[in-house]
């Protein structure tokens, strides 16, 4: 398609536009994008022992300390194509950038530019070889690989200086009297005469338990005798760890047949064996084992940090949902299934259907950051009931471009007031720019309902019910 | 005394000695003044008719459930057909991130949501748009948000009114026409103890969304009732 990162969604649009495509666009959650990253760093604990992330407000580089260790992968660039191996398998694409230091490394994986990135070789590494040749190539490089603020880089661009090596000549306190100490600290890690540490992200501690069973079973009641006696040693496992089950798995392997596997989630993490006992009874019912059981296994698949908090005396805070309520969701999640007990969040978005968005409770799925949407002013402003997909209104009767009447259900019903229209529209590029304009309309009996006109096809559509 | 007595008295009596469940204010002093209590009980069950579609009717629901979870808890939305919409919630002064939406497909489910929310003590209400309700069902219900405090709303069509019920209060809802605002009539059909009002006249102010007592104006040539004067005849 030609998008890349950094472009603004106008120029994204304006290429999917050419095509039949549909752009889709989410809103940037920093919360969500520093965990995926930290999945990201866990599962490269393959590569190197020590795995961290970049001191940034929104960090987005992995940092390896692959000290002594390239020698288990036949050298640096067998690693590196190792390592961008292992992203490609994730669909993701991985820029490498080996050096003597963090602030080498990061200058090398960030010198590219536009048109490397849209080229045909989509992953691209750069290993700065021996010592000597490092320095060179640090020099050379441009000064927004110094990991400096914008103004700080755009300032200095602004005085002629272009890469890192016009630098090095300039008095180093007339640098910091007018730039700042950041300047030098990065300078000096980039040339490695301030060292800098990697803050490690330690993986989390797997919990899986394994029974092999002495002969076959296939009875259900020895097998939740033997899931009660698996979560009780879980849960033991789990709180030496003060963490809480979100996520768990339940796999029977059968003798001759497919392995059958259950999986629960709790909306707050729990170590309470009876409470993920419970959890387990529908799906335990509502098993058929195809043969006989030979091997059962319990994982956690996600787990979280044991919520604990001091109450006050007096607390107010209802808005936190309480003991009673989080096992009710966990039930109800675990007979309804985790997306059918949701709550919803409110969106900054013009579109009705877009206005907010589901998350399920259970699984681990973490509070979104507030929204910042508007809420409507009156509750005559928006229905209860809106439709899935708005409904195109049958024989309508119009007067001067005016609804006179419609009908829906097979009734007909005959407009008296209507206010409007409230005129919504959605950027060219979203949705492929809907207009509409939205009234609320009572007919003669009284009833109020909520329709739009599409203001392309002047077609009437039902899209709410004033239930 | 045999023990099978002893037992039944010991269950029993504790719950005859409980105090009984606060009032919680319908959020609009019309329907209040039609309630012996001014009010609906915690852990009571009231069905809201509503005489056709778009009528308002979850409208006056959602502003009960607003005033149940004042004092704390949770609201609970058991929603059959994917048709609830959150935004709408937040101009009842609801807070949305307190509300709990379960998503049902079947009708089984949904009886199943309702019965077990109505349990929890820690909620606050639940509403539902039930279509049918078994009567053991109801009946569960009932005993459920006795004992735990839930107060149940549910939105049902007038078709169901024929049905049994276990609900303390049942209104029915109905649009009236009107030059301004938005005139609903609620009728009290049942109520646990008898009360001297059956109808309350509502209104939605159009701009601001306030729910209030309609007060029927009438003109002062109307109240004269003047005698039309007799057509001359022409000659």
């Amino acid at each position: 398609m030609g998008t890349r990162a950094g472009m603004t969604l106008a120029e994204a649009g304006a290429l999917v536009g050419r095509s039949r495509l549909r752009l889709q666009v989410e809103d940037f959650d920093g919360f969500e994008d520093q965990r995926v990253l930290e999945e990201l760093a866990s599962s490269c604990h393959r590569f190197a022992p020590t795995i961290g992330l970049e001191e940034a407000s929104y960090p987005e580089t992995l940092l390896l300390d692959i000290t002594g260790v390239t020698h288990l992968f036949d050298g640096e660039s067998s690693m590196c194509c190792q390592v961008v191996s292992h992203f490609q398998k994730q669909n993701l694409v991985a820029r490498l950038g080996v050096g003597k230091t963090v602030g080498a490394a990061w200058a090398l994986a960030h010198n590219w530019n536009t048109q490397t990135a849209e080229g045909d070789q989509s992953i691209e590494f750069i290993s700065s070889g021996a010592c000597s040749d490092r320095d060179v190539d640090i020099n050379v490089l441009p000064l927004r690989c110094l990991r400096l603020s914008e103004k700080c880089t755009g300032t200095l661009q602004r005085l002629g200086l272009r890469n890192i090596g016009d630098l090095l000549p300039l008095p180093r306190a007339d640098l910091q009297s007018r730039f700042g100490s950041q300047l030098l600290v990065r300078l000096d890690q980039a040339l490695g005469t301030q060292t800098e540490l990697i803050q490690p992200i330690q993986p989390p501690p797997k919990f899986l338990l394994r029974e092999t069973l002495e002969f076959p079973i296939g009875n259900h009641q020895m097998i939740a005798l033997i899931l009660e006696r698996l979560l009780q040693k879980m849960c033991q496992r789990l709180t030496k760890h003060a963490r809480g089950a979100l996520q768990l798995q339940f796999r029977i392997d059968c003798q001759d047949a497919e392995p059958i596997v259950l999986e629960v989630g709790c909306f707050r993490p729990s170590t309470d064996p009876e409470h993920l006992q419970m959890l387990f009874e529908t799906p335990l019912e509502k098993m058929r084992l195809p043969a006989d059981a030979i091997e059962i296994s319990l994982e956690v698949s996600r787990s979280d940090h044991l919520q604990l908090r001091q109450h006050k005396l007096f607390d107010t805070d209802s808005t936190r949902m309480s003991p009673h309520v989080a096992a009710l969701i966990d039930r109800m999640a675990g007979r309804l299934g985790r997306k059918a007990v949701v709550h919803a969040a409110l969106r900054s978005n013009p579109l009705p259907e877009n206005a907010f968005q589901y998350q399920p409770l259970v699984g681990g799925a973490k509070p979104r950051r507030a929204s910042q949407a508007t809420a409507p002013a009156t509750v005559l402003d928006r229905p209860f009931h809106v439709l899935d997909e708005p409904v195109v209104l049958g024989k309508c009767e119009l007067f001067d471009d005016t609804l006179h009447a419609f009908e829906y259900q097979g009734r007909r019903h005959h407009v008296s007031r209507r206010w409007g229209p409230e005129r919504l529209e959605t950027e060219w590029w979203q949705n492929r720019g809907v207009r509409r304009d939205y009234y609320r309309v009572e007919t003669a009996t009284g009833t109020r309902f909520w329709l739009f006109q599409d203001r392309r096809t002047r077609r009437w559509f039902l899209h709410g019910i004033f239930a | 005394m045999p023990p099978n007595i002893a037992e039944l008295r010991k269950l029993v009596l504790p719950k005859a000695d409980k105090p009984l469940h606060s009032t919680v204010s319908s959020g609009c002093a019309g329907i209040d003044a039609l309630l012996p209590d001014r009010g609906f009980s915690r852990g009571s069950l009231t069905e809201w008719f509503s005489s056709r579609p778009g009528s308002g009717t979850t409208i006056l629901a959602m502003q009960a459930a607003y005033q149940s979870c004042e004092q704390g808890g949770t609201v609970v939305v058991v929603d059959w057909n994917q048709c609830f919409y959150p935004p709408a919630v937040a101009a009842c002064q609801l807070d949305v991130s307190n509300i709990v939406v379960v998503q049902v497909t079947q009708e089984a489910d949904e009886l199943w949501a309702v019965d077990q929310a109505l349990r929890c003590q820690d909620v606050a209400a639940v509403v539902a748009w039930p279509r049918r309700i078994d009567d053991r069902m109801f009946r569960r219900w009932q005993l459920a948000a006795e004992h735990s405090g839930v107060m149940g709303l549910f939105v049902r069509p007038v078709a169901a009114l024929p049905e049994r019920s276990w609900a303390q209060t049942r209104l029915l809802v109905t649009p009236q026409r009107a030059r301004s605002g938005w005139h609903l009539s609620v009728e009290l059909l049942r109520c646990s103890r008898s009360s001297e009002r059956r109808v309350a006249q509502l209104e939605i102010h159009d701009l601001t969304g306030e729910i209030r007592e309609a007060h029927p104006r009438h003109l002062a040539a109307q109240l004269a009732h003047p005698t039309r004067p007799a057509r001359k005849a022409r000659a």
